[in-house]
This record gives C-alpha cells, sequence and structure tokens, in this order.
C-alpha cells in the first residue's frame, strides 16, 4: 500500500504558528526563522523542562494534530535528518572543553528523544520508530508510516517531521537552516471518514536545487490547488498526489 | 499482506571478528577475551570496551565525505553479504533494492574531533563533513558502496535500533516498494557515549555480569551487522516482529517490564507460535540492576518455563544501536550451523552467582545444547532508551 488519508495536519515555524500565517507565507515564501519555540504550556511543568527547541515545536504540532483522548492509540513516527542537534552539539562542546557531561542532556540526546517524551506524556505504549534519510528524511517518514498503516490498517499513524535550526560550527556545512515541525494524522482508506488521499510514488532522481526541506515545500503544496507534487533529489524523486 | 521474509545472508563486525565463521568459533572459546582496558575514552577512567579489532578498509574512493570509523565498520560487515546483494541487483535491478540501516552514534567520533579543532583554531578541520554525523549517512554510504537506488534511510531508537531496522525492511518488502533490502545497524565507540553512560553510573568498572548478584552495569562495545532481507521463501527468515514502548522515563526501562513483556508477546502473536515453540532467547541482557530486573521478571510472565536463554554483551559488549542486529546475527548463526537435531547456543558468561531476588532463568552453560526438530524458532531482545523495545523472532525451516 503505497497510500493514505491525511485526516489532520498542524505545522509550526517560529514566526508561523497557525493556519493563517502558514496561508500567507505559502502565498509568498520567504526563508524559515532559525530560533524560537513554542510555550508548550499544555505539558505538565516537569515534563516542559524537559524538552528542547525540537521537542518543544513536535510537542505543539502534536497536540494541535490530535485530542489529547486519542494520543495513546497511535502509532507514531518521528523523522527527523538532525534531531536534537543543539543539545548533540552542547555534548560535543562540553567535551572538547572537558567538562562533565550533563545525565539529563545525554539522555536527552538520542534521536529518539521527542518518540520517548512523546510516549511519557501521551502515556502511549504502541510502537514507535523514528528514521533519518539525509535531505530525503520527508520521505523517508512518509515510507514508515505507510508501512505501519499496511500492517494495521485500523490504527491510525501520526507522523512527525521537525529539525532545528543547525547550530554552529555545523551550519556552514548544510543548506537546510530553519526550524519547523510537521505533524500529519493518517489513517487507511478503510478506517478514515473524510480527508485527504495522498498517493507515493518513486522516480528517477534530478540534480537539482530546492529552497526549502521536503516537509516544508510539502505544506506549501497542502495549502494550494495543485494535485501533484515533486519533490526532486540526486538519487530519486518523490512525487505525491492528492486523489 | 504479509509474505515470507527471508534473511538471505548477513555480514558482520564485532568484538569477536568481522567473518561470520571466526565469530561462531569464537562465541564458544572460554579463552577469548574480547575486552580491552581504554583509559582515552572516559574521562579520567580506565574502562573496559568491546572493539573491532580487524583491520578496516578503506572508504572507496569518491565517497571521502562519508569517511568515519562508523562507516568503515560497515563497509567491513558489508563485504559478506556484497555477492548476495549483487546477485540481487543482478535479479531485480538496482532500483528494487533498498536500505534500511541504523545507528545511535553515526560518526560522533570524527565529530568530536571536528569540536575540538574548532575550539583550538576556529575552523572545521578539512575533510570533515556533516554526512558523518548524520544518521543518514549510513544509509546513504551503503546505497553508495552497493549500488543500490532503492528506497534509502537510517533508522535510531538508541538500542532497540538494530532490531528495528529489520522490521522496517520486512515492511519496505510487504508494501512491495523492494524485492530486497540492506538492513541492520552499525555503531562505532566514542567519548560522547562512553562519558555519557559514565554519567549515568551505567559502566562497569569490571566485565559485564549479567543477572548476577554481583553485577555492575555493562560494557560498551562497537560492530555492525547488516542482512540481505528478500521475499523469497524457506531458509532462515524473520517470522516475528514485536514493537512497544514503555512510556515510563527516557533513560530507565519500566521496572514492572510491562513494555518489554508486550514486545516479547507481539512478536510471538505476529509469528504465529506460542513461547513454548521458542528453542533460545538471547536477552537484552546489559548487566544493569535495572535491565536484568525488568527482564527477568517480563521473561517469568511470558514463558510459562525459561527457555535457554543467554546474554551475548559479556564478549561483544553492548553496542547499542548495533546491538539488534549484531544479536541478530548471532541467532542467525546459531540456526545456520543446526546439526543432527543439535543447535549450539552461546554460553551466559558471567560468575556464576545467581542474583537470587530475580525470577529465575535458564541460563546456559558452557557446552550445552539444545536439541531441535523441524521448524525452529529463537527469539531476540532489544530494550533502548525513550523505552522503545523491539523483540525479533527468527526461523529456521530444518
Amino acid at each position: 500500500m503505497n497510500e493514505a488519508i491525511i485526516t489532520s495536519w498542524a505545522a509550526w515555524s517560529p514566526g508561523l504558528t497557525n493556519r493563517d500565517d502558514w496561508a500567507r507565507w505559502a502565498l509568498n515564501p520567504t526563508a524559515l526563522e532559525r530560533s524560537g519555540a513554542p510555550e508548550v504550556e499544555f505539558l505538565p511543568a516537569m515534563q516542559r523542562r524537559r524538552c528542547d527547541a525540537l521537542s518543544r515545536m513536535c510537542f505543539q504540532v502534536i497536540h494541535e494534530v490530535c485530542p489529547p483522548e486519542d494520543l495513546g492509540d497511535l502509532t507514531s513516527v518521528f523523522a527527523s535528518r538532525h534531531g536534537s542537534f543543539g543539545n548533540m552539539t552542547g555534548l560535543l562542546f562540553a567535551l572538547a572543553d572537558s567538562r562533565a557531561l550533563s545525565p539529563n542532556s545525554f539522555s536527552h540526546s538520542v534521536h529518539n528523544t521527542q518518540a520517548g517524551l512523546f510516549s511519557i506524556w501521551a502515556q502511549n505504549r504502541v510502537a514507535s520508530t523514528c528514521v533519518a534519510g539525509g535531505a530525503e528524511t520527508f520521505g523517508a517518514g512518509l515510507l514508515e508510516a505507510f508501512g505501519a498503516l499496511a500492517t494495521q490498517p485500523e490504527r491510525a499513524v501520526l507522523l512527525v517531521v521537525a529539525d532545528e535550526a543547525v547550530p554552529e560550527p555545523f551550519d556552514s556545512l548544510c543548506d537546510d537552516k530553519g526550524a519547523y515541525a510537521l505533524a500529519l494524522l493518517l489513517r487507511s482508506r478503510e478506517s478514515a471518514s473524510g480527508g485527504t488521499p495522498l498517493s507515493v510514488q518513486l522516480e528517477r532522481g534530478v540534480v537539482e536545487t530546492s529552497m526549502f526541506p521536503d516537509a516544508v515545500a510539502f505544506i506549501r503544496w497542502l495549502m494550494g490547488p495543485e494535485r501533484l507534487l515533486r519533490l526532486p533529489h540526486p538519487r530519486r524523486t518523490w512525487v505525491l498526489e492528492r486523489s | 499482506m504479509r509474505g515470507p521474509c527471508r534473511l538471505a545472508a548477513v555480514g558482520l563486525s564485532c568484538s569477536l571478528g568481522s567473518r561470520p565463521g571466526d565469530v561462531w568459533g569464537r562465541l564458544f572459546d572460554a579463552s577469548a577475551e574480547p575486552l580491552s582496558l581504554r583509559d582515552d575514552l572516559v574521562r579520567g577512567k580506565s574502562r573496559h570496551f568491546a572493539q573491532v579489532t580487524d583491520s578496516l578498509p578503506e572508504i572507496p574512493s569518491g565517497l571521502e565525505r562519508y569517511g568515519c570509523r562508523n562507516n568503515r565498520i560497515a563497509l567491513r560487515a558489508y563485504e559478506a553479504i556484497r555477492p548476495a546483494v549483487d546477485a540481487a541487483i543482478e535479479r531485480y535491478g538496482a532500483h528494487r533494492v533498498g536500505v534500511v540501516a541504523g545507528s545511535s552514534t553515526a560518526g560522533v567520533a570524527e565529530a568530536e574531533a571536528a569540536v575540538l579543532e574548532w575550539r583550538r583554531s576556529g575552523t572545521l578541520p578539512e575533510g570533515f563533513d556533516l554526512l558523518q554525523l548524520e544518521y543518514g549517512g549510513v544509509s546513504e554510504f551503503l546505497s553508495e558502496v552497493g549500488g543500490l537506488g532503492g528506497p534509502s534511510y537510517a533508522l535510531s531508537t538508541a538500542c532497540s535500533t538494530g532490531a528495528k531496522a529489520l522490521a522496517s525492511a520486512r515492511r519496505l518488502l510487504d508494501m512491495n516498494l523492494c524485492d530486497a533490502v540492506v538492513a541492520g545497524a552499525v555503531d562505532s565507540l566514542c567519548a560522547l557515549t562512553a562519558n555519557g553512560f559514565e554519567g549515568l553510573k551505567a559502566l562497569s568498572p569490571e566485565r559485564t555480569n549479567p543477572m548476577s548478584a554481583n553485577r555492575a552495569g555493562l560494557n560498551l562495545g562497537e560492530g555492525g551487522a547488516l542482512f540481505l532481507v528478500t521475499r523469497e521463501p524457506g531458509g532462515i527468515s524473520l517470522a516475528g516482529v514485536g514493537e512497544s514502548s514503555d512510556a515510563h522515563h527516557i533513560s530507565a526501562p519500566d521496572p514492572a517490564g510491562v513494555g518489554a513483556e508486550a514486545s516479547m508477546q507481539a512478536a510471538l502473536d505476529d509469528a504465529s507460535i506460542s513461547s513454548e515453540q521458542i528453542a533460545y532467547l538471547n536477552l537484552h541482557g546489559t548487566g544493569t540492576r535495572q535491565n536484568d530486573q525488568m527482564e527477568s521478571i517480563a521473561v517469568d510472565r511470558v514463558f510459562r518455563a525459561s527457555p535457554p536463554c543467554s546474554s551475548t554483551k559479556p564478549l561483544l559488549g553492548h553496542t547499542l544501536g548495533a546491538a539488534g542486529a549484531l544479536e541478530a546475527a548471532l541467532c542467525w548463526l546459531m540456526l545456520e550451523n543446526c546439526v543432527d537435531g543439535t543447535m549450539r547456543v552461546p554460553p551466559h558468561r558471567y560468575d556464576g552467582i545467581r542474583d537470587e531476588g530475580l525470577p529465575s532463568l535458564d541460563l546456559v552453560g558452557d557446552g550445552d545444547m539444545v536439541a531441535v526438530e523441524g521448524a525452529t524458532y529463537v527469539m531476540s531482545n532489544s530494550f533502548g532508551f525513550g523505552g522503545s523495545n523491539c523483540t525479533l523472532i527468527l526461523r529456521s525451516d530444518g
């Protein structure tokens, strides 16, 4: 199966915090901001304190995409190119400066940090997967989400795609500079009542520079009228279609 | 639609060696000493590590951007499956062969050196590339090395990574997005994880001693295992996968083992077998009090009588993201080497002093064999940070 129904979506980037903001941005897209994170006041204070910028962005879009009472039953897929990169870079600097590593920072530097915090917050004991795929990270997340739906068509899938701004000194090595998070609530055709059907095809790769990470280009497409979205990469082109 | 999922070929590189035959032999060699004492990884302390001591291949020309120890270990593991992968390309076409390769470290060691240099000189060292640190760099590297054009991505869920990579490979086959998938995981030693685990008081000053009353933590290791996973029937297959989340704590497992139990039970259900059919269980068995306690409680609940089980981490170390793939590779070797209805299973190396406070497991002793007949099933547990659990069941048709 390479089709899913998008029953709900939410996105967040510094300065783009609601649908109206994104609709205005989609008409005249500009580079995403690098710094800022949502307040996530709906989280208990103890859990909020443990959240870095990436976790805050993820929780904000999760909170918007799904009612709290349904969060415990979702399969979750987290896709991020760099994960908690600010936290990781902090640990690398601590090592370079011969300082002890904070156990709390270390515990929250794994790529599945957001998945773990989500599971605790939502008391979700269902399978959860975390992927990365370079510039094709969004596609990797989609394939995992579609795979989860194919395995358990009756269970909705939460797909969260997010990245922080790449911190110094690594920012000079990466084109993806802005911070964003996107959450999609996906269902199989059998279990969805209404929503946007989405299918994915893989085609031959092309060398073409894109202005935004794939997930951000996807947000813009989602708000526009086009039927097809082509996400070109050197090894393959992802072709998304709403039917 | 769930089809057959054959683990058609396996390659690995770890403290016991980099050829499947070598690793198989040394699993049973009581004189093998796979640990090294190193004082350069944890600040101010000597600790035991299970490192890859075999020579590692150079990064192929043109792929220098991916150059890091982690990818060299991956390349070493890949050598053993290369002929099978090439045959799959020939048969199905390169675009039908995908990659799901996980890691929890990727090239953190190279990033440590890069940040140190940046602190000194204000510039990153020549030759450092973000692809070395990105998890996605691991899968991209393998796609480039193999000339593979199918979907390719990395998976990273701490210590369940390697097991989950095999689960994802099966889903790609079931969705008919691939006809063959290179799947597995690789991790490499680095100061970041060594100091991080030391800070959590998880590193043992001695050889790890899982399930012992004298346990004192884990030994870190490095290595990798890669499988060629296909949709062909027969041979050794991935018969069951169970995945669960603890919903308990970011760096400690649920002491009641609820997530671990759910993971094992889900794998049994997925394989459509009962717990009595498991001929051997490879424990997560890290040697920390928290793991030993919750895992033995969970095993006790899932199995009416404990199957023969062992932790191979006293030999391979805890290879973190690679552990699930490496330990599945050991299970694969057990099934592959069954002779005359007998399966040789790796002994549980520890000081022999059981923790009487825990449910009693049937820990494999030196020379123990398991009688098998017909279809044979073995199970492997992986439980990670963030409460990420995955259990695999491998099957041999005998």
